[in-house]
């Protein structure tokens, strides 16, 4: 078994984190910086919902009380999108209609300020682990397990590491293990800016299935990829 | 002590009634004698004029009588024959021509003693009636008639004499009428009432005595008695008063008196009765008085007893009054005392409430101010540690992280002590802005208000000056800062705001703080006021918030408050 923490599952992760004030936010971000693969840093509740637009975050980390829209009203119009994406919510707040709210809004865990590094990694443990539906090690229909924490594949008994791209992928892939992934999907999460060409996920496809074996990552022709599990 | 009252007031109703009758007797003696001797003037008048009209009956009778006979005299010497008879001396002839006159006179007057006729030499030639005295020793010194009284030693009687002349005026004889005294005595008695009897009392200290009618009584006075005028005579129990007048003969051994006695019983008996009447009536009022006094004195002094009764049991009331006043105003005393004291517990307990609300408000507060330093702080911590986990933590970034620490932490002291300003009890009133409080205001609850996404707006058209305690006012505004923040939190208002103003208006320094929460639904609005009026409940809301800021603003700063719904929500308004 590994020694590697499962918050390392964030390592691939990108993360958008809002926080009006700027000292803390300055703080915080070279701490996440620490354990996800990017930090994304806004300072009010709009800007959060801008950057939401472009896309392609696993984790939202937000404030509750900022300037124009607070973090709340923020969360719910998320919410309305994207029912799935792991939120932590760092607040001044400590009175139960705030933490109500945040019930009704699925949010993994609710921080008050000011909280100590192990409320602070507990809570990204458990938004990893959230990110990973609690399995740390993904076994393949063909046997072959992959260690999210690790970023690293087991197959008949030799091991290989995942590029981040790769692990990225797959890790996109293996959270949607009853469906189809479409190409779009996969663009919009892999690439914000860029546009890239079919074959650039292609060619990431074609790696993953060197190392994972080929059976795990079924073509599904015209529309794009599946994952099989065990 | 009621007996002896009652014994003393006996002796006082005694000599009072005492007193009373003595002066009533006095009155009514001097009354009675006013009386007396008014009945007395009133007595000696009606004599005085008795006497008066006596005298005058007396004297008119004299005069009229005389002038009478010595007219009938006259006309008598001058009928037929009777001169010649006198010149004469023919007694026979006088007495044949003058018998039918007698006859006529005799019949008219009952006391005409006799008719007489005398020569020149007064020697008695004929006579009718009684015989006269044969000489008429008077007759040479009188020349013309006359009339008067004349006596010798048998008679006294009145004699009109009227005097016979022959041509040539000589005297030739006289004619005289002799008429009794009682005659004077009937005709007093037929005009004045009175009774008299003519005293003759000559040298010889010899009387005579001419009555009317014979009374026994008057006999007795006229023995024993030498009367004088005007005396009181009293015999047999019948007193009569005296009137004597003093008659002249022909010279002045012949005077004589007339005396007249009036019966003055009436006077007496006048007097007797007034006497009477007067000790009646006396007596009548002494027993009426008595009575009266006495009936008065027992009135008074049943009256006494049931005052004294009522005074002594009022006395006793009162004293009991008194004794119930006395425990009655120190359980008063006590009781206000009490509820005084009550009521500085009650506003002690208001007041330290009010304290502990704002403490806890302010530690509320102070936790704002707190959590975004501390937050920073923890967060540096965590950077800090991971950093230096991770072998990633440079000097440089140490330092930096040390720096931003102590800010942080410069920054919370600071926090702390414009908190602690501010619950610094101010002793002395001073001058301050208006902004400075405002400000003031900002600094304590801006991160509260913040941490809430409120938006609080401070515009200060003009910052005017005022004198008083202005921690005090400050945290007036906090509490009416608080409410809004709680209801704008509790009703989740979109773009919570709230807005306070500073301006004069009409003279008057006046701030205004109004929220949109959507204002007060409480009727009548300045309930909010009372104290413990909360629609909090089991929250935070104890409800003497609004109350300490009323009793800050007017009671320690003489100022205003009032509460309105404006377009928004609750609007204070406050004049300072
Ligand atoms: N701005 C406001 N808008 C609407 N209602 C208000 C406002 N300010 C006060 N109130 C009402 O007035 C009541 C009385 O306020 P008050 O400050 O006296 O007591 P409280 O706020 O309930 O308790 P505490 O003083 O402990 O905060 C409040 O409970 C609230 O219902």
């Amino acid at each position: 078994m590994s020694s590697y923490s499962p918050i390392e599952i964030l390592s691939n992760k990108k993360v958008l984190y809002a926080e009006d004030e700027e000292g803390i936010r300055e703080n915080i971000t070279e701490v996440l910086e620490m354990f996800f693969g990017q930090v994304v840093a806004v300072g009010d509740g709009r800007e959060a919902l801008d950057e939401m637009t472009l896309g392609n975050y696993d984790v939202l980390i937000f404030d509750i009380c900022m300037p124009h829209l607070d973090g709340l009203e923020a969360i719910k119009a998320i919410r309305e999108e994207d029912k799935k994406i792991p939120i932590i919510i760092l607040s001044a707040h400590t009175e139960k209609a705030y933490l109500w709210r945040a019930v009704e809004l699925k949010i993994t865990k609710y921080l008050t300020k000011p909280y100590d590094e192990e409320a602070l990694l507990g809570a990204l443990e458990l938004v990893a682990l959230e990110l990973v539906d609690n399995h740390v090690d993904v076994l393949f229909s063909n046997g072959c397990i992959y260690h999210t924490d690790e970023k690293t594949v087991h197959r008949e008994g030799r091991m290989q590491q995942l590029s981040n791209n790769e692990s990225r992928l797959l890790e996109f892939l293996i959270q949607r293990e009853e469906q189809a992934v479409t190409f779009e999907q996969i663009y919009d999460y892999m690439w914000e800016f860029e546009q890239p060409s079919k074959e650039a996920i292609k060619s990431i496809i074609k790696e993953l299935r060197r190392k994972i074996g080929t059976e795990c990552i079924k073509n599904i022709y015209g529309i794009g990829y599946r994952i099989a599990l065990q | 002590m009621h007996y002896s009252n009652r014994k003393r007031f006996f002796s006082v109703k005694s000599k009072t009634i005492i007193l009373v009758l003595v002066v009533y007797i006095l009155l009514s003696v001097v009354f009675f004698f006013i009386r007396y001797l008014d009945i007395k003037d009133f007595a000696r008048a009606d004599q005085q004029l008795k006497l008066q009209r006596v005298q005058l009956v007396y004297e008119e009778t004299r005069k009229r009588i005389g002038k009478f006979y010595v007219t009938r005299g006259f006309a008598n010497i001058n009928s037929y024959g009777i001169k010649q008879a006198f010149e004469t001396k023919n007694a026979k002839n006088l007495h044949r021509f003058s018998l039918p006159r007698w006859q006529v006179i005799v019949k008219e007057n009952p006391y005409l003693e006799s008719f007489c006729f005398y020569d020149e030499e007064g020697r008695l030639l004929t006579y009718f009636g009684e015989r006269p005295p044969d000489t008429l020793l008077y007759a040479d010194t009188h020349a013309k008639g006359y009339d008067g009284f004349w006596h010798d030693a048998q008679s006294f009687n009145y004699h009109a004499v009227s005097v016979a002349k022959d041509a040539h005026g000589q005297t030739i004889g006289y004619l005289v009428f002799v008429i009794n005294p009682k005659f004077f005595l009937s005709e007093i008695n037929k005009l004045t009432n009175i009774y008299a009897y003519i005293l003759y009392q000559n040298k010889e200290n010899k009387r005579l005595v001419w009555k009317l009618k014979d009374n026994p009584t008057m006999d007795e006075i006229i023995v024993h008695n030498q009367v004088q005028h005007l005396q009181k005579i009293t015999i047999k129990d019948t007193p009569y008063i005296s009137y004597v007048i003093e008659g002249r003969g022909w010279g002045i051994k012949d005077d004589f008196s007339i005396i007249f006695l009036q019966d003055i019983t009436y006077w007496k008996t006048l007097l007797d009765k007034s006497i009477i009447q007067s000790l009646i009536i006396l007596l009548l009022l002494i027993v009426a008085t008595s009575l009266l006094i006495n009936y008065g004195f027992n009135v008074i002094l049943k009256e006494l007893d049931a005052s004294n009764k009522r005074l002594r049991e009022s006395r006793n009331e009162l004293e009991h009054l008194n004794e119930n006043l006395q425990v009655k105003i120190k359980s008063e005393i006590e009781q206000k005392l009490k509820k005084e004291r009550e009521a500085n517990e009650k506003e002690r307990i208001l007041v330290h409430q009010s304290k502990m609300a704002s403490m806890g408000e302010m530690i509320g507060n102070i936790a704002h101010q707190w959590r975004q330093p501390l937050t920073q702080l923890s967060s540096i911590l965590i950077n800090l540690k991971l950093s230096y986990d991770r072998d990633k933590l440079s000097r440089e970034k140490f330092h930096k992280k040390i720096k931003e620490s102590n800010e942080q932490i410069l920054f919370m002291s600071k926090t702390i002590d414009d908190f602690r300003n501010f619950f610094a009890s101010q002793k002395h009133k001073k001058r301050y802005r208006i902004s400075s409080v405002l400000h003031s205001v900002r600094k304590l609850m801006g991160a509260s208000l913040k941490n809430n996404d409120i938006v609080l707006t401070i515009e200060i058209e003009e910052d005017f000056e005022i004198e008083g305690f202005s921690n005090e006012i400050a945290q007036a505004f906090l509490n009416i800062l608080n409410n809004a923040k709680d209801i704008l939190i509790e009703r989740e208002i979109q773009d919570a705001n709230i807005t306070i103003k500073a301006f004069t208006q009409d003279n008057r320094n006046t701030i205004t703080i109004e929220d949109n929460a959507g204002g007060i639904d409480i009727d009548p609005i300045e309930k909010i006021f009372e104290p413990y009026f909360s629609t909090k409940h089991a929250k935070s809301g104890t409800g003497i918030g609004l109350y300490m800021t009323k009793t800050i603003i007017e009671k320690n700063n003489h100022g205003t408050i009032e509460v309105s719904n404006g377009t928004e929500g609750a609007l204070f308004t406050v004049t300072l």
